[in-house]
Parts: structure tokens; C-alpha cells; sequence
């Protein structure tokens, strides 16, 4: 609690850092796009209607008494309660980072042991050099190059969450399978770096373990290697992935913010961007909040899955 | 947060099975746990009407929805929802292919949850519209309208049974309620400025429902122009007052504020709030990531058979602020018709997506006459700088420092034309051959790159010494530094661009020249409050009456922040204007009392003349860029040519846009 | 959550155990062994150079902008025993209705490379020519990529040194602190760093991107851009360290050295940091990638470096684009020297931590 509340006074004054406030940046917003700004009429009757000429600390106030009881306040931009905004994208924010956190993990274990086993083969190299690779390539960089050739070669447009055919339509089966045709681009766009690294982790467990005594009983014991690796090894290799599970989720959701940016996807990053952009604060302080609630929770999960797996932790 | 969660008693199991079996439940509650996501996003569904049985072709004077639903007794016939007097929409435009059938879905995209482009194309419902062309005004809501001899009364007659979308009349009722509303100290807006004249507000009279009578305290012969420019005042003074009135405080104890009132007003937001427009809103979902509209049954314009418009059903419109993404959706051919929202950067890739889209790109003209101009702070904060600055030679030797063609090449792809800064060719000030002779010579004032030139006229001011970086000295021994404003939020814009290549001249010219890209908005305070030196900005502008301030020093903009403020607020605050400047203002004062167009037009370019002969006030770069159209092949109606640029003639809803057709299903 | 996985208890007795040599010549001994480390530890030296040198290695100046050779594609080197190396020259058509320029060779010309190439303001080029030779193309403007690349090099891969030193330093000293002294000082440091790791990352870099004053040189946003990089990423190195004090804080010699009355700083000083610094270097090896990398982001959120400097992030911002994508595609090499460095270093920082832990084969 106190971590959020120190996050949410620091969130309100850094998102009013710089000068000027939402109005100055709708006028020029206005200006970059179309040369003109003169459809704002009467700008300074609007500051007053939003309480932007109030101070600081009493707008901070004004909002965080709401915002503990589910008012989060109006966003200037969107002109509407930012209740009614974030909800939806929160969703899809959750399931891109929940669908990469699977891909990660799916892809990353079976390749860790893997290169684990084979180590120092043409195969382990091949794969050590491939996560390198992976956890060096920029993540907008790679979501716009696989969304233009995905479009370029296939001819699949695969930007956004849905095709224009389902676009604002009910939920049907069809819609259903749409969205996971999108999906496949943003998931790995965002679980491709955090695959990289833990897959590199796997495979230094496992062979941390895989030189440990109670492994080589167990070879002595005459038992298959196959048996050895997967009933024994892994097991204990596994347990310190848990752990990270918590710490790589900042990661995947700023990752996940890049990406759905570069793809105009409807997640929490480009309205983050834009609200921090237009200093529409209700909207950016309601988001910074709730995305660091989630980092929370997040960590909060890890900690149980990780006592969970690990009895030894539950006697520290 | 810490192990205190974790010491609960887990069953032993978890410790004796692989761990794999672990992790594979914690894989499957994951996978539960998106598909309930997934699900409680929500579900409805909305049957398509089947409307075969009613003519679809050019024979139906309706559409066959509505054919329908008036067979059904659910709609009024449509001569009970037409005027007496419908709007007939003009078709004198190239690329006019005649009278369509009902039906289709258009699919477009907007580049803001404000839904500014779409306005622009059919949110534009006015008293008194602007032709096409720009040349003039036309009819809209009023039938006509006429002053009085000095200027002072404006009486505006309206179209007889103009209805709402849910049917109810449209009258002149509703202006007045709107300019009472200005007057309702809790409501935030105020009168607006055109209706003032020496500060004293009209006054509106509504002798029956079909006759509105403007009182002014003089004469006030812009006010036609002003009731028909942009998308924003007619959208400000048409409010449906029976509907509105519920959300009143006055009328319902239920609001104290107008708050909500406010909140129900917004046009392009409320499916609820009923319209002018040729089409109403259905949906607004999700902050405006998805829009969607239907015909209205109510609109009050034909085509020239008598025929209710639009032509086409349904708009499906989606929230698309990347502009990559945009350019994918067009390539893919996902988009039906696009006015706005596409870069001339990308007009090779478009042009070679053509064939596989299924659609063609159309020039129209942007007008623009500088992009951008190079702003010039007539009242720099420094008070040295000032003074250099106002000197005429020093501003003609920036302008001889600028590489035009440098700029139109590297920025544009040599797709404009480098020429001095200007407003717009097309403008109707400039219309006859006299204006057009006076504009070009306004278009190759001092635009020459000549870097001798420029050094000779820094030379002769006396800006000789140098320090050891070879940069000319002030008068107070400190280096002359230039320190440009480029508004820009990616890289590789063209602002970046041309300012590279500015700088690149004036540090020939002798001069420090920086570049600062402002955070946030401090890049718009720094030029309204008049902090900046050099600063950029697009410029194009086809009516000076009612927005002059690229000519005329009005408003606290452009190259003139501080006397704009002035002239703003009567004297009050700012800086008041001297030399050229007065007599520019001075002009600007004779417009708005003169009665005869002609004349006004006149005085339009006599400033001009200022500009050329004590000038450059603003320098240019390259202008007159086309603007692209992206159309469908199978989407019809749209000119060839047009004038997509300033907001203030609203391009494109002035060629009724509600004539487009769709010729397939 | 703050464990870390406290592998093994190095310690200088165990280096001296095995005969004359030191700590750091067995570490390097042990370096020396790893292929890869060695050809990585080449490669940076070999960037590093190529950066420091830019002025004299690249052919051309990063800015110079060429009117009519915009979008020229790669330029393919030959050779021949008359000419010596030598690039074609360009032909090019102005495509009628978009005006871009489309350039073929024209193969009646010949350009040859000149090694010290001598250009019209008197500076010396390794490598140059007078006609146009572009082996990576030009950008939008006509400047050359393969200049912007070195020049960039400079901006990135000094940006990941330097912050990499600050965050490195901050997050040492503070995480040392907080191992040594435990107790309160030690649950504020973690609080704040809780903080930090709970703060997207988005918000934290516009905020301190928007904080930097008006006015300031490149240089100056350069250094800006830095600060803000490893304000951000001190958090985490801290935690690391502050695993390793936290080890060697229960170690015999420390304990020994306590009991014999030394002084707090005595012991951070002399047998602590000693103790932990090759942890560290390799640390902050395995951090710098993270830094080139988070420049490309900031770039990329338009809150990086600005022109007319450049760097890794602003090339590839400015490829950012479907068009550069589909008919400039050289554009985007900047993506391969990101690739290689961050890969080099990601080697050498795995060679160092295998050749800094005794324990290790």
C-alpha cells in the first residue's frame, strides 16, 4: 500500500512536469495535424471548466479521493469518465502479456533443456547464438518489420486486434478466432526478449544441477538419462524460473506498451503515451496506477506460485 | 508481499510430483483464465434487415430501409420528412458521375477520438454554406438572407420543415436557445467573437419559426462568413433544444451544473443527441475506437431528382492514430474513401499499391502556401535581437540564407514548389488576374538563395565583427544566435528537415543558429506567449476576413504574438503595434466595416503589398502540396480536383459527400 | 522476492591458493580460454575504435546532405588490378509521377576508392571517394549510412559506457549500504527500489525526458539521456550487489576483520568492495546492451537523442516507417551493428562471469 501510494503523488507530479497542460498541447496538437487550431474556440473558459487553473496538490487530492472509491475522474481528451476507457484495454493488455508470459515459457523450457543436454554441440551454439539474437533485437523494430512483411509477402494484414470485418462486431466464434489469428504477432513481438533470456537461464540451471552430486547417484543408480534430466534435474532447475516470473513482468508490460504503439493495437500503452503526451492526467495517473498495480500483484503472484513450487522457502 | 502470503500449509503433493505438473496446471488456469476473459468482454448481436423487396435502384426516391420501415408505419412517408424545400446538392464538380443507388458501408478511419476528419466530411450543417470552390456562399439551412443598409441587422430566413433525426422540427428556436445559453453564467462558453462589435454582443430576435434576426451594435458584414465557416460554429449553434432541455438545470432539479448537459451536447459522441447530419451516430465505443453511423431519415438534402440523401447506408469508422498502421489499411484495401490522415511521404508506396488495393490516389490541392513557414518574432524577449530583427535587411538576408529548392527536394521529393511565404494562391481575395499578378510577385519576394546577398545586407547593417567561430557579433559583443523551434514528434519529419537545411545557410551567413524541439506543449506556449525567436509553422489560408492573422497581426500567433495580444484584448495587454504592423491593423479595421465586397478584397491586398514592400515578416520554404485522396475503385462521386487544406471552408463535406455511392455490395 | 540465488562464496584466498598468481591473472588465464569471449572482447575494441575514430574511418561527414542522391541503394564494391577498388557510378530517372528519384548503375563510370582520401576541406578520410560511393546507401537527405553508422556508434555505445559507470556507481554504493548495514537503511534503499520496479518504465522516461531544460546542446541532452538511462536502471544492479555484500558480510575474513576492530568504511573499502568488484564488472557488462538498447526505445518514444546528432536509435527511428521497409530496406542495416555489439557483449559478459567464478568447469 504505502509502495502505491508513494507511486501514485510521484505518478501526479512527474505526468505535470512539463509546461503547460492539456489545453496548450490541443492546440498544437491541432496545429501539427491540420495547420489550425481555430476550431478550439474559447480555450479559457474550457481550463476553468476542467479545474485546470486549481493548484497541484488539491487537484492531486480531488483525484485520489475519488480514485480509492472507483472514480477515477474525466479524461480531457476522450471526454468521457476514464472508468469507461480503460477497462476494455486493460483486457487486451492482459491477455497479450498473459499470452506472451505462456509463449515465453512454452518456448523457452523445452530450449533451455534442450541446449542444456546438448551442450556445446553445433546445436547449443546454434540456439545460444539465436537467444542472443533475440534479446537484441529492438521489440518495435521486429512488430513493424513482421507486421509489413507478414502484409508484403503473405498479403495477411494483420494490424490491430481484429480485421475490419469483425471490427465493433459482437463476440461470435468467428470473432473469437479472428482475434487469435491477430494475436500471434504482438505475443511473440513481446515474449521473443523475455524467451531469449530465459531460456539462457534454463539452461545454466540445468546445468548447474546436472553436475550436482545427487544427479550423479542417480546416473550411478543406472537410471536412463532421459529419466535422470527430466524426473530429477529439471525439477530443481525449474523452481528459480519462478522466481523471475515476477520480475520479468515490467518488462513484458512496457514491452507490450512498444508494441501495441507501433501496432495500433487497443491495449494501455498508446493511451498511456497519448495521455502523457496531452497531459490528460486523470487518464495517465489512473493508468500509471493500475499498471503498477498489476506489476504488484504480479510480483505478489510469483511469490505464492514460487512458495508453492518450493516448500524450502516456506521455512526461511 | 513477502513470505508471510506464501506460509500457509500447501498440500505435500505439490512437493512429491514433477514440477512440470505443476507448472502444466499453472499453464492451463492461465489459458481458463484468458478464455473467461475473452468471454466477459461481452455479447449482443443485431440482425441484418432484409429490405429485397423494395427498390434499390435509381427509380427509389428513398432508401430502402427506410421504404421499409414506412411500409411498416414505423417512419413517416418521405414527403413528411423532406422540407418543402430541400437543399438540392450541387454537382458541378469534375469527377461528378451522376445519381447512384441506395446501400453499402463505407469503411474509413479517424486519426483522433474527436472525429475532426470525419466532421470535415459530414458534420458540416450550417445556416449559410461555403461553395465548393471557395468562391462565395451558398444556402444551407436558410434560404436566404439579408442585411439591412448600414450593416447593423442581419436577418436569416430558414428552410421550412428542416426535421431533426428523431423527426422533430428544426427551427429557429434552436439558435436562440443556443445564444441564451451564452449568456448562463454557469455555462463555461461565452458569446462568440464574431457576434461583438466594439465589445457590445448581438442581440437575437425569433419574430416566427423560420425567420432569425441578428441585432448588432454596427455594422457587421462578416457575419455570414462566420455562421459559415469550419465544422465548429455550426455544430456550436445548432443544438436540439427539446432535447437538450432535459439536461438543463433550469428544467430538470436534477443538475445543478452543466456538467452533464455538456457532456449530452457533444455531437460526435452522444448516439442519443439528435443531428443535422447526413448521417447519425449508432455507435461510440471505447473512448472512439469505433464509430459507427447510419443514415439520418430526416436529411434535409436531395440530389437532383428529388431523391433523399445520402446514397450510402452506414459508415464504419475506426480510431487508427498510428500512422503506419494507416498506410497498411490502405494498402490492404480496407479503406473505401480517405480524405485526410495520409503523408505525401508515402505517395510512391500508394501509387504502387494501387493494383492490389483496388483503389486510386487523387491529388487535390493543400493551398498551403509555406510548409512550413519560418516564423520571425516581431517581439523577440531579447531586446537586442529585437532590434536587429526588425531591421528589414536583417529578415531579407535570413530569407536569402534559406535553400528552397534544398528544402522542397530533401523534405518534399520535389513534389512542391520553394517560393516565399504566403496564404493561399486559391484564395478568393486573389481571384482575378490583378490578384494573381500581385501573388506571384508576393510568391518571389526575396525568395532567392543567394548567401552573397544576404552577407552584404548583415555587412552593411554593420554586423561586421566576428568572434572566433566566425559568427557575427550584436552591437553588445555577444554572438547573434538563432535559436529555432522545430515542432516535431518523430525524427524524420520535414520540419527536422528543413531546419537542418536553414541552418546549414544561416551558418553561412554568419550566424549560430540552434535547434530546440520543446517538450509537451511548451512548443505552442513558447510561441502564443512570444518566447520564442525563430519558430515554424504550416501556413494556408483561403479566407483573411475571418481568419487573418497570418496577414494581419489579430490574434497572439505566428510571427506576431505580443501585438496579436494587443489587438486581442483592445490595448489591454501586449505590445501596441508600430510601423507596419499599425497600418496592417489599421486595414484590417477598414474590412471589417467596409460593406463592399469588392473593396474588402481590396484592402486584402493592399496588405499584401505591405508584406512585399516592408516584409519579409515570415519567411517561406516550400509550398502548394498536394493533398492525397485515397478512393476505392468502386466508390463514386468524389471530385478530382479540390481544395483539401484550410479548415475554415470545410473541404470536403462543401461538395456533399453524402452523394457518394458504393457500386458494390 | 529479493532473494538472490547465492551461487558460491568466492574469495581471494582460494586465487592465492593455487600458486603465484593473482586473482586477476587467473581470471584473465581463464578468460583467455573462452573462444567467444575473445572474439567478442576483439569485436567491442574493434567498434570502439571504429566510434572514437569516426572522424578519420568514415568517407564522408554524417551531415552531409546530398540533393539528388536521396535513397541511393547500396553501392557494390569491385575490384580490378587497374582501378584498384572501385564503385560504379549512378544513373538516375525521376519517376514521372511520384518524383522519386530510381537510380541503376551506370557503368561508363568509374569511381576508385582512395585510402587517406583527402577532401575538399583538407581532413583526412581512411577511405573515400570523389565521385559518389555508397557501400550502406543514403537516407532520406543523400547522407551517407555507413558514416551515420560510425558516428552513431559514437553516441550509442559511449551512452551504454557512461551510464552503465553512473548506474553502476550509484547502484554499488547504494546497494552496498544496504547490504552492510541491513536494518532500516537497508528497507528504505529496497522500498525505493521497489518503487523504481514498479513504475512503468513509459511514464518515468517521458517525464524525465520533458525535465531536460530548453537551450541544451546536443552534448548536454546527450549526458541528460544518460542520467535519465541509469536513473532508471540503477535499481536493479543494486539488488545484485547488495546479494553479493549480503554473502560476503557473513564471510570469515570480514568477521575477522570486524573482531579485529576496523572501522565501517575499513571494511566496505578493503574488503568488501575488493571482494565484490569482478562481480561487478561483470554485471555491468551483461547491463550494457540494456542501455544501447533502451536508447533505441527512447528514440523511438522521440524522447532520445535529437538531430543533427545521431545514434543507433535515431537511424532506426527514422526506418521506422512501411515505406522505408518496402522500398528502402537498407535502411534498417542499424538494426546489424545493434545486433552485433549487444550479442558481443552479451559473450564477453558470460566469458568474464565463467572466468570470475573459481568454482565454475
Amino acid at each position: 500500500m504505502p509502495t502505491l501510494l508513494a507511486i501514485s503523488i510521484i505518478s501526479f507530479i512527474i505526468i505535470q512536469l512539463p509546461q503547460g497542460d492539456y489545453l496548450d498541447r490541443e492546440i498544437q496538437r491541432l496545429e501539427e495535424e491540420f495547420g489550425d487550431s481555430s476550431s478550439l474556440a474559447q480555450v479559457e473558459e474550457l481550463r476553468e471548466r476542467y479545474g485546470l487553473n486549481e493548484p497541484l496538490w488539491k487537484r492531486y487530492l480531488i483525484w485520489i479521493s475519488g480514485f480509492v472509491r472507483g472514480n477515477f475522474g474525466e479524461s480531457f481528451e476522450y471526454k468521457r469518465e476514464v472508468n469507461e476507457l480503460i477497462w476494455d484495454r486493460i483486457a487486451f493488455t492482459l491477455l497479450i502479456s498473459i499470452g506472451s508470459l505462456i509463449f515465453t515459457y512454452v518456448v523457452a523450457i523445452p530450449l533451455g533443456i534442450y541446449s542444456a543436454t546438448h551442450q556445446y554441440q553445433w546445436s547449443d551454439h546454434f540456439l545460444t547464438f539465436l537467444s542472443f539474437v533475440g534479446m537484441s533485437i529492438p521489440a518495435f523494430l521486429l512488430a513493424l518489420s513482421l507486421m509489413v512483411f507478414a502484409f508484403d509477402i503473405f498479403g495477411v494484414p494483420l494490424f490491430g486486434l481484429f480485421s475490419a470485418y469483425y471490427e465493433g462486431a459482437p463476440w461470435t466464434w468467428g470473432k473469437l478466432n479472428d482475434l487469435i489469428k491477430h494475436l500471434w504477432i504482438p505475443v511473440i513481438v513481446v515474449g521473443i526478449n523475455g524467451t531469449a533470456s530465459l531460456m539462457r537461464i534454463m539452461r545454466g540451471n540445468l546445468l548447474d544441477v546436472l553436475g550436482q552430486p545427487f544427479v550423479q547417484t542417480a546416473r550411478a543408480k543406472g537410471l536412463k538419462e532421459t529419466v535422470v534430466v527430466a524426473k530429477h534435474a529439471v525439477r530443481i532447475a525449474i523452481n528459480p524460473l519462478i522466481s523471475i516470473l515476477g520480475m520479468s513482468l515490467p518488462g513484458i508490460l512496457s514491452g507490450s506498451a512498444i508494441v501495441s504503439i507501433v501496432l495500433g493495437l487497443p491495449t494501455v500503452g498508446p493511451i498511456l503515451l497519448n495521455s502523457l503526451l496531452n497531459e490528460d492526467i486523470y487518464l495517465a495517473g489512473t493508468l500509471i496506477m493500475m499498471l503498477s498495480l498489476l506489476l504488484v500483484i504480479g510480483n505478489l503472484l510469483a511469490d505464492i506460485a514460487l512458495a508453492w513450487v518450493d516448500p524450502r522457502i516456506r521455512y526461511e | 508481499m513477502h513470505k508471510t502470503s506464501a506460509e500457509k500449509k500447501l498440500p505435500v503433493s505439490s512437493h512429491q510430483f514433477p514440477v512440470r505438473k505443476t507448472l502444466f496446471w499453472l499453464l492451463v488456469t492461465r489459458y481458463l483464465l484468458l478464455m473467461l476473459l475473452i468471454f466477459t468482454v461481452g455479447c449482443s448481436g443485431s440482425p441484418l434487415e432484409d429490405t429485397s423487396d423494395f427498390p434499390r435502384g435509381l427509380e427509389a426516391k428513398e432508401a430502402p430501409m427506410w421504404a421499409k420501415q414506412v411500409a411498416a408505419g414505423e417512419l413517416p412517408p418521405l414527403s413528411e420528412r423532406l422540407p418543402e424545400n430541400p437543399l438540392v446538392a450541387k454537382t458541378d464538380f469534375d469527377g461528378y458521375e451522376g445519381p447512384g443507388p441506395y446501400g453499402g458501408t463505407w469503411h474509413r478511419f479517424h486519426t483522433h477520438p474527436d472525429l475532426g476528419t470525419w466532421k470535415m466530411t459530414a458534420g458540416y450543417a450550417p445556416l449559410i454554406r461555403w461553395k465548393f470552390d471557395a468562391s462565395g456562399l451558398e444556402p444551407g439551412l436558410a434560404e436566404s438572407w439579408e442585411f439591412n443598409e448600414d450593416g447593423s441587422i442581419l436577418t436569416l430566413h430558414l428552410r421550412k420543415g428542416v426535421k431533426w433525426s428523431d423527426g422533430h422540427p428544426y427551427t429557429s428556436a434552436s439558435f436562440a436557445y443556443y445564444y441564451k445559453l451564452c449568456f448562463d453564467e454557469r455555462y463555461k462558453y461565452s458569446p462568440p467573437v464574431w457576434c461583438k462589435v466594439n465589445g457590445i454582443p448581438m442581440e437575437v430576435e425569433t419574430p416566427d419559426d423560420y425567420t432569425i434576426v441578428m441585432k448588432f451594435a454596427g455594422p457587421n458584414w462578416l457575419v455570414p462568413l462566420w455562421l459559415a465557416t469550419g465544422f465548429w460554429w455550426c455544430n456550436q449553434y445548432n443544438i436540439p433544444e427539446h432535447h437538450m432541455r432535459q439536461f438543463h438545470p433550469d428544467g430538470n432539479p436534477e443538475y445543478v451544473d452543466f456538467i452533464q448537459f455538456e457532456k449530452e451536447n457533444i455531437p460526435h459522441q452522444n448516439p442519443e443527441r439528435p443531428t443535422l447530419w447526413p448521417w447519425r451516430l449508432t455507435k461510440y465505443e471505447k473512448g472512439g475506437f469505433w464509430v459507427e453511423l447510419e443514415r439520418n431519415p430526416y436529411y434535409y438534402v436531395v440530389d437532383t431528382l428529388g431523391r433523399q440523401l445520402p446514397y450510402i447506408d452506414r459508415i464504419k469508422t475506426s480510431l487508427v492514430p498510428e500512422p503506419q498502421v494507416r498506410v497498411l489499411k490502405i494498402l490492404a484495401g480496407e479503406i473505401d474513401c480517405q480524405y485526410r490522415g495520409m503523408e505525401l511521404r508515402d505517395l510512391a508506396l500508394y501509387l504502387k499499391g494501387q493494383e492490389k488495393g483496388d483503389y486510386k490516389v487523387r491529388r487535390w490541392k493543400s493551398t498551403a502556401g509555406a510548409q512550413p513557414a519560418i516564423l520571425i518574432n516581431w517581439t523577440a524577449p531579447d531586446p537586442v535581437l529585437r532590434q536587429i530583427i526588425r531591421d528589414q535587411r536583417f529578415r531579407k538576408a535570413l530569407a536569402y540564407g534559406i535553400d528552397r529548392e534544398k528544402c522542397n527536394e530533401i523534405a518534399w521529393r520535389g513534389l512542391l514548389e520553394p517560393q516565399a511565404a504566403t496564404v493561399s494562391q486559391e484564395g478568393w481575395h486573389f481571384a482575378d488576374e490583378d490578384g494573381q499578378t500581385l501573388f506571384e510577385a508576393w510568391k518571389r519576394a526575396d525568395a532567392d538563395f543567394d548567401i552573397a546577398a544576404g552577407n552584404r545586407l548583415l555587412d552593411e547593417m554593420g554586423l561586421t565583427e566576428r568572434d572566433k567561430d566566425g559568427y557575427r557579433l550584436r552591437p553588445d559583443g555577444e554572438p547573434i544566435e538563432m535559436l529555432m523551434d522545430v515542432p516535431s514528434s518523430n525524427l524524420n519529419s520535414q520540419e527536422n528537415d528543413i531546419g537542418l537545411i536553414i541552418r546549414d545557410g544561416w551558418e553561412q551567413l554568419g550566424l549560430k543558429t540552434l535547434l530546440y524541439t520543446p517538450p509537451g506543449a511548451e512548443l505552442s506556449l513558447r510561441r502564443t506567449l512570444g518566447k520564442f525567436t525563430i519558430s515554424m509553422h504550416g501556413e494556408a489560408e483561403m479566407d483573411l476576413f475571418t481568419y487573418p492573422d497570418w496577414v494581419f497581426p489579430t490574434l497572439p500567433k505566428y510571427w506576431h504574438p505580443k501585438v496579436g495580444k494587443w489587438y486581442e484584448t483592445g490595448g489591454e495587454k501586449g505590445e501596441p503595434p508600430t510601423g507596419p504592423l499599425k497600418k496592417l491593423l489599421d486595414l484590417y479595421d477598414e474590412i471589417k466595416r467596409e460593406p463592399d465586397l469588392k473593396k474588402r478584397h481590396q484592402y486584402v491586398r493592399d496588405a499584401v503589398q505591405i508584406h512585399i514592400d516592408e516584409g519579409p515578416f515570415h519567411l517561406g520554404s516550400a509550398a502548394r502540396s498536394p493533398s492525397l485522396l485515397v478512393v476505392a475503385n468502386h466508390f463514386h462521386n468524389v471530385p478530382n480536383d479540390g481544395i483539401l487544406g484550410p479548415w475554415a471552408i470545410v473541404t470536403p463535406a462543401t461538395h456533399y459527400p453524402e452523394q457518394c455511392w458504393i457500386s458494390k455490395e | 522476492m529479493n532473494k538472490t540465488q547465492s551461487t558460491t562464496d568466492p574469495s581471494i584466498e582460494t586465487a592465492a591458493e593455487i600458486g603465484q598468481l593473482s586473482y586477476r591473472q587467473l581470471i584473465w588465464q581463464r578468460f583467455q580460454k573462452n573462444r567467444m569471449g575473445v572474439i567478442s572482447g576483439a569485436v567491442l575494441i574493434l567498434f570502439y575504435a571504429l566510434a572514437i575514430g569516426a572522424d578519420f574511418f568514415a568517407p564522408y561527414h554524417y551531415n552531409e546532405i546530398n540533393m539528388r542522391l536521396r535513397h541511393v541503394p547500396p553501392q557494390r564494391l569491385h575490384f580490378s588490378f587497374k582501378d584498384g577498388f572501385y564503385v560504379y557510378g549512378l544513373k538516375s530517372v525521376r519517376n514521372p509521377e511520384s518524383l522519386e528519384l530510381e537510380f541503376t548503375r551506370d557503368m561508363t563510370q568509374r569511381h576508385p576508392v582512395e585510402f587517406f582520401f583527402k577532401d575538399t576541406d583538407g581532413k583526412r578520410h581512411f577511405f573515400s571517394s570523389a565521385g559518389p560511393m555508397f557501400l550502406l546507401g543514403t537516407d532520406r537527405m543523400g547522407r551517407d549510412l555507413l558514416s551515420r553508422i560510425m558516428y552513431g556508434a559514437r553516441v550509442s555505445m559511449t551512452l551504454g559506457l557512461v551510464g552503465v559507470f553512473l548506474s553502476i556507481i550509484l547502484g554499488s554504493v547504494l546497494g552496498t549500504i544496504s547490504g552492510y548495514w541491513g536494518g532500516w537503511v537497508d528497507n528504505l534503499i529496497q522500498r525505493v527500489i521497489e518503487i523504481l520496479s514498479a513504475f512503468p518504465d513509459i511514464p518515468l522516461w517521458m517525464a524525465l525526458g520533458a525535465a531536460l531544460p530548453p537551450g541544451w546542446s546536443s552534448i548536454q541532452i546527450y549526458f541528460g539521456i544518460t542520467v535519465i538511462l541509469s536513473i532508471i536502471r540503477w535499481g536493479g544492479l543494486a539488488r545484485q550487489v547488495r546479494g553479493k555484500v549480503l554473502a560476503y558480510r557473513e564471510s570469515d575474513f570480514v568477521m575477522a576483520a570486524r573482531a579485529a576492530g576496523a572501522g565501517h568504511w575499513h571494511i566496505i573499502t578493503k574488503h568488501l568492495m575488493p571482494g565484490c568488484y569482478s562481480h561487478i564488472i561483470v554485471i555491468a557488462t551483461l547491463a550494457i546492451p540494456g542501455m544501447i538498447l533502451g536508447e533505441t526505445a527512447l528514440s523511438f518514444l522521440g524522447l532520445g537523442i535529437r538531430p543533427p546528432m545521431t545514434s543507433w536509435g535515431v537511424l532506426l527511428e527514422e526506418a521506422q516507417r512501411v515505406t522505408v521497409l518496402l522500398h528502402y530496406p537498407w535502411l534498417i542495416f542499424p538494426a546489424v551493428p545493434v545486433l552485433v555489439v549487444v550479442i558481443a557483449f552479451n559473450f564477453l559478459g558470460d566469458a568474464l562471469r565463467d572466468a570470475a567464478d573459481p568454482y565454475s568447469d
